[in-house]
């Protein structure tokens, strides 16, 4: 019950918040990997379904080309332990000037929050890192 | 003097090489790599593929048969591999298993391809005489399944002289054994493309 008044009450928030409040709530749920150059998590919403946390984000790509991101989330429980293993990496290709919602559900109950993990192939540094923090393998 | 100042440096390079910290590890040219990463190695059927749809399929399974008020008993049928490519379609079930076990939503009974294993064990308890009729798991307790999952994986390969896209398509569906039913389904796409 708590929970759900939580999560419904960061809905509201993220829906009636000026739009500059609303990207310092959804980057306190980020971790960017660099700072992509052309795709923004742009939306960021929650909820629960049956026991489980649910969420859904909206990709947006400023670029006018196509754009390769990669994401995944790290779920955690009320005391910020995480719950679950770390999840594969998921590609998404956004086409040029895009939006595109991705939504995921918690792999377990004992999820009670979560970060998003965010990758953009196309950085503000030249070419993303080789050195373990890269989220693909060539 | 030049002599001596090449002397010096050397020297001093071997005394700061005995100072870096050594990593615990064995001398080879092996190094290992994020079980996680997206592989983009070529666009043949691979690890990545393989945990987007164990991912994809265990979270929808769980989410549907949330909320129930007992774990349902399910057993899982092997994934037909209908594409042109060898796929271990054993390896995406086990990992669909693992996480909707994991997840605490149901209950797995033993698989046709575990039966002999499990009949094996059952016989060599009670009939082998070795041991104890207190402690021995009894014959005929075996609890059958409500649910089965069962599914296929397609693909659809299109090439040019350029370009090469395969596209698969992997279907999951959950069965009451006993209405015969279909009670969910579900249904992951991955397309890849690579150049020529």
């Amino acid at each position: 019950m708590k929970l759900k008044l939580a999560l419904a009450g960061t809905l509201l928030c993220l829906s009636v918040m000026p739009y500059a409040a609303a990207a310092q709530t959804i980057a306190s749920k980020v971790e960017e990997q660099g700072h992509a150059r052309y795709v923004q998590i742009t939306a960021l919403k929650a909820t629960e379904r049956n026991g489980f946390l649910a969420v859904e984000m909206e990709l947006a790509n400023n670029d006018r080309d196509a754009q390769q991101v990669f994401w995944r989330i790290k779920w955690l429980d009320d005391a910020g332990f995480q719950v679950w293993d770390d999840e594969p990496w998921k590609p998404v290709r956004l086409h040029g000037s895009a939006r595109q919602n991705l939504r995921a559900d918690a792999p377990t109950v004992k999820a009670r929050d979560f970060r998003i993990q965010f990758n953009a192939s196309d950085n503000w540094s030249s070419k993303p890192s080789a050195h373990g923090a890269s989220p693909y393998t060539n | 003097m030049h002599a001596f100042k090449l002397s010096a440096v050397a020297a001093a390079a071997l005394l700061l090489s005995a100072c870096a910290t050594q990593s615990p590890t064995v001398a080879g040219d092996v190094s290992y790599g994020d079980p996680k990463a997206v592989e983009q190695v070529t666009n043949e059927f691979g690890s990545t593929d393989l945990q987007m749809i164990a991912e994809s399929m265990a979270r929808s399974l769980a989410q549907s048969m949330a909320g129930q008020g007992t774990k349902p008993t399910v057993t899982i049928a092997p994934v037909k591999n209908k594409t042109s490519e060898y796929i271990d379609t054993r390896s995406i079930t086990d990992s669909i298993r693992v996480q909707v076990l994991k997840s605490g939503t149901m209950r797995f009974m033993t698989d046709i391809e575990g039966m002999q294993n499990q009949t094996d064990e059952l016989i060599r308890q009670n009939q082998s005489g070795l041991y104890k009729k207190s402690t021995t798991a009894k014959m005929g307790k075996m609890e059958g399944a409500q649910y089965r999952i069962e599914g296929n994986i397609t693909s659809i390969v299109k090439k040019n002289n350029d370009v090469k896209d395969v596209y698969y398509k992997f279907s999951l569906l959950l069965t009451d054994v006993e209405a015969g039913s279909i009670e969910w389904a579900d249904e992951k796409e991955i397309r890849k493309t690579s150049k020529r």
